[in-house]
């Protein structure tokens, strides 16, 4: 077709190189291993085929890191993203979409579906767990490959600016360690498998009188029921009071952790607008209020003997573990990271997000900051948000942004060509900064 | 050549040669170098494209002229950004500015005009900013290419030659003039607030972490900025404010 532009670069530029072309067949045969596991139901040679499989996909990312980033100096390029099919909502793009999505919906609920795939982890669980694999263990492995492997691709792109490294190392640290072998070894231990970095309302059942219970007799299980409690209502006002929602959202939680690095090419995906903040608000303290609703009758129940709601209070658990729980969380939440960008739970949905903007909002020290009139009204900031914040808007007008959902990922302020973002912290408002 | 880009400084193009069908084969330089090429670009300096304007009832010089309120000789008729030019450009500064602050500060000061606000053009003290491939640049104040005889500068430059400092002071009675970075973010308001006070070049020095806009992590400079001074005049000056933002707040109130 004849290029109508006038202008001297092309417009539609050729982005994949040869050697890249190479590494997504690599890591493309990877994957197919494990699709064909999947589909065949049964595992043959689980070893020797998680190995490749694994390996091919590690050196499929490992090569296309390599073209994609260290050809070049350091500095962020972001070259392209709204012309590759995956990151622009093209075909490769829904292709995943689906792909996930529908791994999702097997594992929430037609796990029997998994089961080649729980054959193939299983030589793994054993190792670090001492106990078959089920899938969970399989998505829980995934789900920390993902991480760190897309932490890595993460960690090259943005090698120039520490924040980001420092954020990266930490959420790859958080996901490996407390989401992946900790648990892993608790089991081997004959403990309760805890999450320790997982507290209640994101993880709903942690609350609930039926985790309560089922950490009777395990010192540690109890004592993570109370830590995690304590975390809620005095760890995160304290922490945010300092650190804005940042500390957890983009250093450590396992869903950040997965956005921050497997959603990062998808992050300009995320709607700006205004609709889709009025939206935002709506759903995400609706949610907040369904989890309260929720544990708070359970106990009721539990309280009078189950003499109270107790049908309404078990099936209110059932809804929600089934709607908000795994469809949005998971399906939604991951499945269409292609399609809305890498933080839909986080920004419409998690509960813990809705506490930690509460009092990142009203009492948090923390707020983006604008470095006086050096604004260009590029739009960059906007642009790689994932939580859909509209920064240049702030920016022009010189305004600290101060916002519920920001989670402090800091990549605004790493795109903006004129420096004009700085995350910081201190008591007082634009109106201290300019007296009238 | 990092870049791909391979430059020649302190060098002129002096003429562009042709092939036999008229088009550019190659360049010559100054220094008598020859450059093959197939293609020409000439970026040297921009000028205000109004020529489409000439014979009109409008004034105009090298741009339109404009008065403070940016109004042209034709009442409600106003012009801003590159193509303006000021009759009484305020003290020290160009009667055309053709970079995009400016042009902004003019789109805001006719904005007041017109919604009923008569506003002169007050674009205040100097400031740019750029991004040279992945190096952003900032400037505050004056720092002038060919320096007068009574401007003196601090100077600092990493190792890697991709971050420098330079701090342009009055060597008369030692006031700041100008800021001018490369790979370091400094803070507008503190900048702005130090060129406007004329504040002594060692005040700024000691407290230079007010100024420090560089995102968390990232190495602090201010020390060896410090420490430059300190190797050029022999004195022994310490940084006694570190970054951060409560002393920012408290410094510009
Ligand atoms: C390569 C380059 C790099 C720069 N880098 C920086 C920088 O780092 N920092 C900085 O502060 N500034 C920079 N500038 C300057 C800055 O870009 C300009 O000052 C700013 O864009 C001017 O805005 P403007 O609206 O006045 O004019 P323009 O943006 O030039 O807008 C004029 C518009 O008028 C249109 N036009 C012209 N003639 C006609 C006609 N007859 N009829 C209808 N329309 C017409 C043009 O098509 C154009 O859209 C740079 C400029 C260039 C060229
Ligand atoms: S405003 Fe900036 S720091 Fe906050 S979420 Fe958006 S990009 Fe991240
Ligand atoms: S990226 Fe920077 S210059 Fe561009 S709109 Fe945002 S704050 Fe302004």
């Amino acid at each position: 077709m004849q290029d109508e532009s006038l202008s001297i670069a092309t417009p539609a530029p050729v982005l994949t190189t040869g050697k890249q072309k190479l590494a997504v067949a690599l890591a493309g045969i990877g994957i197919l291993l494990l699709l064909i596991v999947w589909a065949a139901g049964t595992a043959i040679a689980p070893v020797p085929v998680f190995l490749t499989a694994l390996g091919l996909t590690s050196a499929g990312v490992w090569v296309f890191v390599q073209e994609e980033y260290l050809k070049y100096p350091e500095g962020i390029k972001n070259n392209g993203v709204w012309f590759r099919s995956l990151t622009a909502r093209g075909i490769w793009g829904w292709l995943v979409g689906v792909v996930i999505t529908g791994f999702y919906i097997c594992l929430y609920w037609w796990p029997q579906y998994l089961s080649g795939l729980i054959q193939l982890f299983d030589p793994l669980s054993q190792l670090l767990r001492g106990t078959a694999a089920n899938q969970w263990f399989v998505y829980g492995t995934l789900y920390t490959a993902a991480v760190l492997l897309m932490g890595i691709k993460f960690l090259y792109k943005y090698r120039s600016n520490p924040y980001q490294r420092l954020r990266t190392f930490s959420v790859m640290f958080f996901q490996l360690g407390f989401a992946f072998l900790i648990p892993g070894l608790l089991m081997r231990l004959q403990q309760p498998e805890i999450y320790f970095t997982y507290f209640w309302p994101l993880s709903y059942y942690q609350g609930t009188p039926m985790a309560h219970q089922g950490y009777a007799g395990s010192d540690l299980g109890t004592f993570f029921f109370f830590f995690g409690l304590a975390m809620f209502f005095i760890g995160t006002p304290i922490l945010t009071y300092f650190f804005g929602k940042r500390w957890y959202c983009s250093w450590v939680c396992g869903c950040g952790g997965l956005a921050e690095t497997a959603g990062d090419p998808f992050r300009h995906l995320s709607d700006k607008s205004l609709k889709a903040w009025k939206i935002e608000r709506w759903m995400i303290y609706t949610v907040f209020v369904l989890v309260v609703a929720m544990t708070v009758l359970l106990w009721i129940n539990v309280a009078t003997n189950r003499s109270v709601l107790h049908g309404f209070s078990q099936m209110f658990y059932k809804s929600y573990s089934f709607l908000i729980g795994s469809a949005f969380s998971g399906v939604v939440g991951v499945g269409f990271y292609p399609l809305l960008g890498s933080r839909v739970w986080c920004r419409f949905g998690c509960p813990m997000a809705a506490w930690l903007g509460i009092w990142q909002k009203t009492t948090s020290k923390f707020r983006i900051t604008v470095n006086g009139g050096q604004c260009i009204s590029c739009g960059n900031c906007s642009t790689f948000c994932e939580m859909g914040i509209d920064v240049r808007a702030y920016a022009q007008k010189g305004q600290d942004v101060v916002r519920a959902s920001c989670v402090g990922c800091g990549v605004c302020s790493a795109v903006c060509p004129r420096g004009v973002l700085r995350l910081e912290g201190a008591d007082g408002a634009v109106a201290q900064r300019f007296p009238a | 050549m990092e870049h791909g880009i391979d430059l020649r400084l302190n060098t002129e193009l002096k003429a562009i040669l042709p092939d036999n069908q008229g088009k550019c084969r190659a360049v010559v330089t100054s220094s008598g170098e020859t450059i093959e090429c197939g293609f020409v670009g000439l970026t040297a300096g921009v000028r205000p494209n109004i020529a489409f304007l000439k014979n009109t009832a409008l004034e105009t010089n090298l741009g339109i002229l404009v008065n403070e309120q940016l109004e042209t000789n034709l009442p409600g008729v106003y012009a801003i950004g590159d193509c303006a030019e000021l009759r009484n450009p305020p003290a020290g500064r160009k009667p055309i500015e053709a970079v995009w602050y400016t042009g902004r500060m003019m789109g805001e000061t006719v904005a007041n005009t017109i919604c009923g606000k008569p506003t002169s053009y007050q674009p205040g003290i100097w400031f740019n900013s750029a991004k040279f491939l992945d190096i952003e640049y900032q400037v505050y104040g004056e720092v002038q290419a060919r320096a007068p005889e009574h401007h003196s500068a601090v100077y600092w430059e990493h190792p890697d030659g991709k971050k420098s400092i330079r701090i342009v002071y009055n060597s008369q009675d030692g006031h700041v003039l100008g800021f001018n970075l490369m790979g370091v973010r400094y803070r507008h308001e503190v900048c702005d607030k130090w060129l406007r006070d004329k504040t002594p070049l060692e005040t700024v020095l000691q407290n230079l972490g007010l100024a420090n806009f560089d995102p968390e992590f990232y190495p602090q400079h201010e020390e060896e900025l410090v420490a430059a001074y300190n190797q050029q005049t022999g004195k022994n000056l310490q940084l006694k404010q570190k970054r951060g933002l409560p002393a920012v707040l408290q410094f510009l109130r």
